[in-house]
């Protein structure tokens, strides 16, 4: 058989199953929402220089309209209003870029970081493995978001560019909860008789790990990743909140809302400046919910023991 | 093994972890230029005074890393963590005074969430598929979706803007002038306990009512992640013949499910709460700034936003000790409920 | 009663599976007797719906399948109970008393966080809950004749509580009572007495060391013990029937030996009804009166165990036999594979397998005849059956 026949072959299961997969996806309107609004922010982002064409050279710098510091209601200009002199519909929009970027990146480079410690650790066991598991033990004593108050506090005076400090603190948070799952999954493939194999035939250390030891472990931390690009959004939209996060005038939409924190304490002033941190909330709401609801939608299909039933 | 001996081995094998967290924060301060890192060492207002080439020497900020190790752990172990500009006082008594505010709102919040979050859960096991289940995993997911800060403000305008209730801050202004006058006794510093023992109930439900919106938060925002997790491990134990074999007793489904299949799934639950006390700490950081309250979390938020770096060194500290002996308690709780680990 | 009546009489039992990839046929029309006093062996390959059958007699359902149409009725006290129309208070009743199981993974059936005697005691509790609280109060009054004082005071307490118990055992003062910290100590005396019949039960299944294995968790006895304690859970209420699914097939030969040989020194003692189902025919030998084959959802023979071995009729039965290996014999098989029960073959549903099949058999459904005294087949090389039916 040539050689295109047996590749046929070899993912014909594979196909069976995303076939499968996205039969279930179709099948569950929760996730068939969760996937439309995911579609959706991508569009918005990558339309996001037509929506609302940048006005200075750094385009995730919001225009400054207004050098009163009273806000400002939506009108026909300012479609969500002003606050703090910025344009918030550019802000809003912009943001949606910096959501998927920080969601994007921070996953992503946890993700690698925590496959190479982790299948290094599982895979030669002994003082490596105790030495790298301590460390990542370390890390995850501290809860997320203090951890990286206290790294993107250190850094900045230090020179560091904020929202760099950001992604990289929540990068230095997020590898390790992966790292103990990959590491669990090596270490329960490791004895495989199918590895045993592939060393005895002599096969190098770094082929057995990316070829049959990746594969196969890999899909768990995918699941939790793909839920975690929601709460990794939360958690840098609550850095910017606090004040700990994106430089002044950047696109971010917990910066947006930051800016509401000194107008809201009064009954009057809640209502009043409504616009300030409702539409700006929305945004962040519907964006991790979109990807909570496609992680959600991805665990049930992936995980064996509940779906065939 | 009894449950005693177990917990002796789990404190001693905390205590590797207590001192790798320690170290942790010390390498974090290699970061910062000498001079600056000297504020850590002063322990009050005079000393930041100081000239820091004084500073500098007086601390051996020059000396190599491990004697500075050194210096720096007997400074932490002697209870010197730093002065903190920002908010006039040294760190540690900063940390202890707002302490049992953050005790007091993570007690309440607790037992809603745990309650709460176990009876949602269980209910969507049970009726798979169900319009039960549907949804309370909607509401789930909903609240795990909810930024906790924008949660917090959206109720504030609703109940407090709208309706004048439950308001912001720690006490309403007429209880305040009370808890901050001389007649007022502080024991535990948890305003719900001391308000009772001195016998001002006012005060108790006036403390009550500015904790409901903050707990309110907390609840929806983090019930999620238990509902989740029960439903998943009890269909897994209801899958189980143990089930089907409670049930061929003769049993009603009522007792198979509560007492045979619900313990049973709260064992797997049980070792992964140490998450949900996290996200409660960091969960609480943004709530007392949202609510003005003057907690723990506040404490070291407004410390970050102001760089005052021993103030958030300090802070991130005791929060890591705190969430560590969190862990403890949840792994002695873990062996008390599952007899296999416990007996070995 | 006389020694042949039926006690359990299973009629058209039809019961499909509604799952994602199709509606599976699990049982098409089950006829079995079980009678008085009898080891029933129920034979077949794993999938062919014994448990089903098995669980069905009790009432047990499991999701997603369900109980088509068919009838399922029980003698008991002389008078016959409908299963399948009976209310789940009324099963519940029966399930554990009358109608008892074993199942194949003996710790798997053990709640890992109760011990043995929690586990059985739960059963007693259940269904001997008057007969215990008698016990209790006899205990009660004997120690307070010699009681005074504060001491008195608490029996008397006890003493009420356990003849509400008695009278109404869900009442809502004893509810509360048992919930709260010092009043519901009350209950030690009944645990004491518990402790006391499960240890007295075990002792009578000659489990050894039975005060020590009462109070033993699950994961801390080996295989065999612990479906020892399994069966003596089962036996504890005395059932009429006790339904053993496939009890010795997880654990090591010799321990499957010793198990057998209990069994059949118990059944000597308890007179009870076994259904005794497996895969395996040397335990079949060793243990059961009467046999029945099951394939693919339908029984295809019945017939007393000698008869069966001497005189296999039905192809599958016969293929059985031949498949068990003997030294010096090359393996023998049945060809083929068991059918997809979503689609399963027409007519007979091993005509596809069978070697003697004919243009019939893959037509119509053989009945049960029968085909000699107690002897019944479904296979059209037997249409008529013997000569005493029609």
């Amino acid at each position: 058989m040539g050689r295109w026949e047996n590749f046929r072959k070899e993912i014909d299961p594979t196909i069976k199953e995303i076939k499968f997969m996205l039969y279930k996806i179709r099948k569950s309107p929760l996730s068939l929402a969760g996937a439309s609004i995911v579609v959706f922010f991508a569009l918005l982002a990558i339309m996001a220089p037509v929506l609302a064409p940048p006005v200075y050279d750094d385009p995730f710098q919001m225009p400054l309209v207004s050098y009163s510091a009273t806000p400002m209601p939506p009108s026909a200009e300012h479609p969500f209003g002003v606050m703090n002199g910025y344009d918030l519909y550019y802000g809003c929009i912009w943001g949606t870029i910096t959501a998927f970027r920080i969601g994007v990146v921070v996953v992503a480079a946890s993700l690698v970081i925590a496959t190479i410690i982790g299948v290094i650790a599982g895979y030669y066991g002994g003082i490596i493995d105790e030495i790298l598991m301590r460390f990542t033990d370390i890390i995850i004593a501290f809860p997320g978001l203090i951890l990286a108050m206290v790294f993107v506090s250190v850094l900045v005076p230090t020179g560091w560019n904020p929202l760099d400090a950001v992604l990289a603190a929540l990068i230095l948070v997020g590898w390790p909860t992966y790292t103990r799952v990959i590491r669990s999954e090596v270490l329960r493939i490791r004895h495989e008789d199918f590895i045993e194999a592939a060393k005895a035939v002599g096969c190098s250390d770094f082929r057995v790990i990316t070829r049959h030891i990746l594969p196969n472990t890999i899909y768990p931390i995918l699941i939790m990743a793909s839920l975690d690009i929601g709460s990794i959004v939360l958690t840098a939209a609550a850095l910017s909140f606090l004040g700990i996060g994106a430089p002044p005038g950047f696109s971010d939409w917990g910066q947006i809302i930051s800016y509401s924190r000194q107008w809201i304490y009064s009954p009057k002033g809640i209502h009043a400046y409504w616009y300030g941190y409702t539409i700006p909330g929305i945004f962040i709401f519907t964006f991790v919910l979109g990807w909570n609801l496609l992680g959600d939608a991805f665990r049930d299909i992936l995980d064996p023991m509940i779906r065939r039933r | 093994m009894g449950l005693g001996t177990y917990i002796v081995r789990r404190v001693l094998l905390m205590i590797p972890t207590i001192l790798g967290v320690i170290i942790l924060i010390f390498m974090i301060t290699q970061l910062i230029p000498p001079g600056q890192r000297a504020v850590l060492y002063v322990a009050s207002e005079k000393g930041f005074q100081k000239n820091r080439e004084e500073l500098i020497k007086e601390f051996g900020l020059d000396k190599p890393w491990y004697i500075q190790m050194g210096n720096w752990l007997s400074q932490v172990f002697q209870g010197n963590l730093g002065w903190s500009e920002y908010w006039h006082q040294p760190v540690l008594q900063g940390i202890l005074q707002r302490f049992p505010y953050s005790i007091e709102l993570a007690l309440v919040a607790a037992p809603p969430i745990i309650l709460l979050g176990i009876y949602l859960g269980v209910i969507s096991a049970v009726h798979k598929d169900k319009l039960p289940d549907h949804l309370s995993r909607v509401f789930a997911i909903v609240g795990w979706s909810l930024p906790t800060f924008w949660l917090g403000i959206i109720l504030i305008a609703i109940f407090y803007g709208n309706f004048g209730l439950f308001g912001v801050g720690m006490l309403s202004s007429e209880t305040m002038k009370v808890f901050e006058s001389a007649s007022w006794n502080r024991v535990t510093g948890m305003i719900l306990v001391d308000s009772l023992i001195n016998g001002r109930l006012d005060i108790f439900v006036d403390r009550l009512a500015h904790l409901v919106l903050p707990v309110t938060t907390l609840t929806i925002v983090y019930i999620a992640i238990l509902v989740r997790l029960m439903r998943s491990s009890m269909l897994e134990v209801l899958n189980k013949t143990f089930v089907v074999a409670a049930r061929a007793k003769g049993l009603d489904l009522k007792t198979v499910i509560n007492k045979h299949a619900r313990r049973n799934a709260l064992i797997p639950v049980i070792t992964v709460s140490g998450l949900i006390v996290a996200g409660l700490m960091n969960g609480v950081v943004i709530t007392e700034t949202v609510f003005d309250l003057q907690g723990l979390g506040r404490f070291g938020a407004e410390a970050a936003i102001n760089r005052d770096i021993p103030a958030v060194l300090g802070f991130s500290l005791v929060a890591a000790l705190l969430y560590v002996t969190a862990n403890l308690v949840v792994d002695v709780l873990y062996a008390y409920l599952d007899p296999r680990i416990r007996l070995g | 009663m006389e020694k042949n009546e039926n006690l359990i009489e299973i009629r058209g039992l039809v019961l499909r599976f509604f799952t994602y990839e199709g509606v599976v046929r699990a049982l098409e029309g089950i006829d079995l007797d079980i009678r008085q006093g009898e080891t029933l062996g129920l034979v077949g390959e794993t999938g062919c719906g014994k448990s089903v059958t098995a669980l069905s007699t009790m009432g047990i359902v499991l999701p997603p399948g369900k109980i088509i149409r068919g009838d399922i009725r029980l003698r008991k006290d002389g008078k016959e109970i409908d299963i399948l129309k009976l209310s789940e208070n009324d099963l519940q009743k029966i399930r554990g008393e009358d109608i008892s199981i074993v199942f194949q993974e003996p710790r798997a059936a053990l709640n890992p966080i109760f011990t043995v005697k929690d586990q059985i005691g739960e059963v007693l509790l259940l269904h001997r809950r008057k007969e215990l609280c008698e016990k209790v109060l006899k205990k009660l009054e004997k120690e307070l004749k010699n009681a005074k004082g504060f001491r008195k005071f608490i029996l008397n307490f006890e003493k009420s509580m356990y003849q509400t118990m008695k009278k109404n055992p869900k009442s809502l003062k004893l509810r509360i009572a048992s919930k709260i910290p010092i009043l519901r100590r009350f209950q030690n005396p009944l645990k004491d007495i518990v402790k006391e019949e499960v240890v007295r039960i075990l002792e009578m299944l000659r489990i050894p060391d039975p005060q020590r294995v009462a109070e033993m968790y699950p994961h801390e006895l080996s295989g065999g013990m612990a479906q020892r304690v399994v069966i003596a859970m089962a036996l504890a209420c005395n059932p009429v029937l006790l339904i053993a699914d496939e009890p010795t097939t997880n654990l090591d030969v010799t321990v499957q030996a010793q198990i057998l040989h209990w069994l059949r020194e118990l059944k000597k003692e308890f007179k009870s009804s076994i259904l005794y189902i497996t895969h395996d025919l040397g335990v079949v030998a060793e243990l059961c009166d009467r046999v029945a084959v099951m394939y693919a959802g339908n029984i295809v023979e019945i017939a007393d165990v000698y008869t069966l071995f001497k005189n296999p009729l039905h192809p599958y039965t016969r293929g059985l036999l031949e498949s068990i290996p003997r030294p010096g014999s090359p393996l023998k098989s049945i060809p083929g594979t068991v059918p997809n029960l979503i689609n399963p073959p027409p007519g007979c549903r091993f005509h596809t397998r069978c070697c003697y099949a004919m243009p019939i058999c893959s037509d119509v459904k053989p009945k049960l005849v029968e085909v000699e005294k107690d002897h019944r087949v479904a296979c059209h090389l037997f249409p008529h059956g013997g000569s005493q039916n029609e």
